[in-house]
């Protein structure tokens, strides 16, 4: 079984996963913008300073109670223009998209931490200033090895499953 | 407007707390002056001392740097990324799977399960984290041949310091987050 939310195929991954349990997983696009990023969103994307990415974020909700803020970025270079940069819902989700692109994700690196909300995410989340989050970072790179994607997750950590990874032991 | 009071913590470590995420983020980028005590006391309607009280939390953590009558600017310290990777021996220090392989239990594949809240009074000590830090729990499982569980490991990571970074080859099916 691949990763849903890399691996086209699957339809909406998070609201098959929340159904899986018997709940109900929705969205809530809050914005979609064509912008200059941060350092952190070039690097990752492998830009130089100037370009410019389609941003999507997105609230995840679990029974309509907010769980998550999902922000992705794409290169505006081949984003711009594209069902990833409209202001609506994608039809069989971004990860559909990216590969109608001819830019389908072959590998991920994914960064995991932790840290409490600032002022914005206690809003946005409804939680208290002591609730930890989880940040899940993940740049996807196209079979060429181009960066295609940068995705941050920021999940309230008490109603996240837990990540699982697994690792093949390379003999030495 | 104001930023509302979260009724649970102090003024001052909700304020830290706050700049504490922007510089984390890389949104105050390292070298770059933090908002001036004037702009923070309106922003989150305080005074003085609790401003200087948020950024010595901050300066206490080493996320930020200045002396008196300078500017305070951010250090940029972000969390190490550390990759994880379960090869024998990860290093010298840890020679488990050399005994494992040597009981005939040769490790195969390791499986993690990542999870994060906050520490608890042991961690917070032997971590000795400097305040409300949450913390990366790793749980992680290595099996021999024929999938059979051999060693189970917990690690507990400030995620303050660390983020922990898996390399996810797709092809292989590999980095299922439902597992």
């Amino acid at each position: 079984m691949g990763n849903p939310y890399v691996v086209a195929g699957g339809g909406d991954a998070w609201s098959a996963e929340a159904a899986a349990s018997g709940r109900k997983g929705t969205q809530r696009l809050l914005e979609v913008r064509i912008a200059e990023p941060g350092d952190e969103v070039l690097a990752a994307l492998g830009l130089p300073d100037g370009e410019q990415v389609v941003c999507r974020s997105r609230l995840m909700l679990l029974d309509d109670v907010p769980v998550e803020i999902a922000d992705s970025f794409y290169p505006a270079s081949f984003a711009a223009g594209s069902p990833l940069a409209s202001p609506a819902k994608i039809r069989g989700g971004a990860v559909a998209a990216l590969a109608a692109l001819g830019r389908a994700a072959a590998e991920v690196i994914e960064s995991v931490t932790a840290r409490l909300p600032d002022s914005p995410e206690t809003q946005l989340l409804a939680i208290p200033a002591i609730e930890p989050l989880l940040l899940l970072s993940r740049i996807s790179y196209d079979a060429t090895g181009v960066p295609v994607e940068y995705a941050v997750n920021r999940m309230i950590a008490r109603h996240a499953a837990p990540l699982v990874y697994r690792m093949r032991v390379t003999p030495s | 407007m104001i930023v509302p009071d979260d009724g649970l913590r102090s003024r001052q470590r909700q304020l830290a707390g706050d700049l504490r995420a922007l510089i984390l983020s890389g949104d105050i980028a390292a070298g770059q002056r933090l908002p001036s005590t004037a702009e923070l006391r309106e922003r989150y309607g305080v005074n003085n001392m609790t401003v200087t009280r948020a950024v010595a939390i901050l300066k206490a953590e080493g996320l930020a740097e200045g002396y008196r009558g300078k500017s305070v600017v951010a250090t940029g310290r972000r969390p190490a990324g550390i990759r994880a990777v379960h090869e024998p021996p990860i290093r010298a220090t840890d020679r488990t799977t050399a005994v494992l392989a040597a009981l005939g239990h040769p490790v195969r594949e390791a499986v993690d399960r990542v999870s994060v809240r906050l520490a608890t009074v042991a961690e917070f000590v032997a971590l000795d984290l400097p305040g409300d830090v949450p913390v990366l729990r790793q749980f992680r499982v290595a099996y021999a041949a024929g999938r059979r569980a051999v060693e189970a490991t917990v690690m507990i990571k400030s995620g303050q310091r660390f983020e922990i970074r898996y390399d996810v080859p797709l092809r292989d099916q590999n980095g299922v987050r439902d597992d």
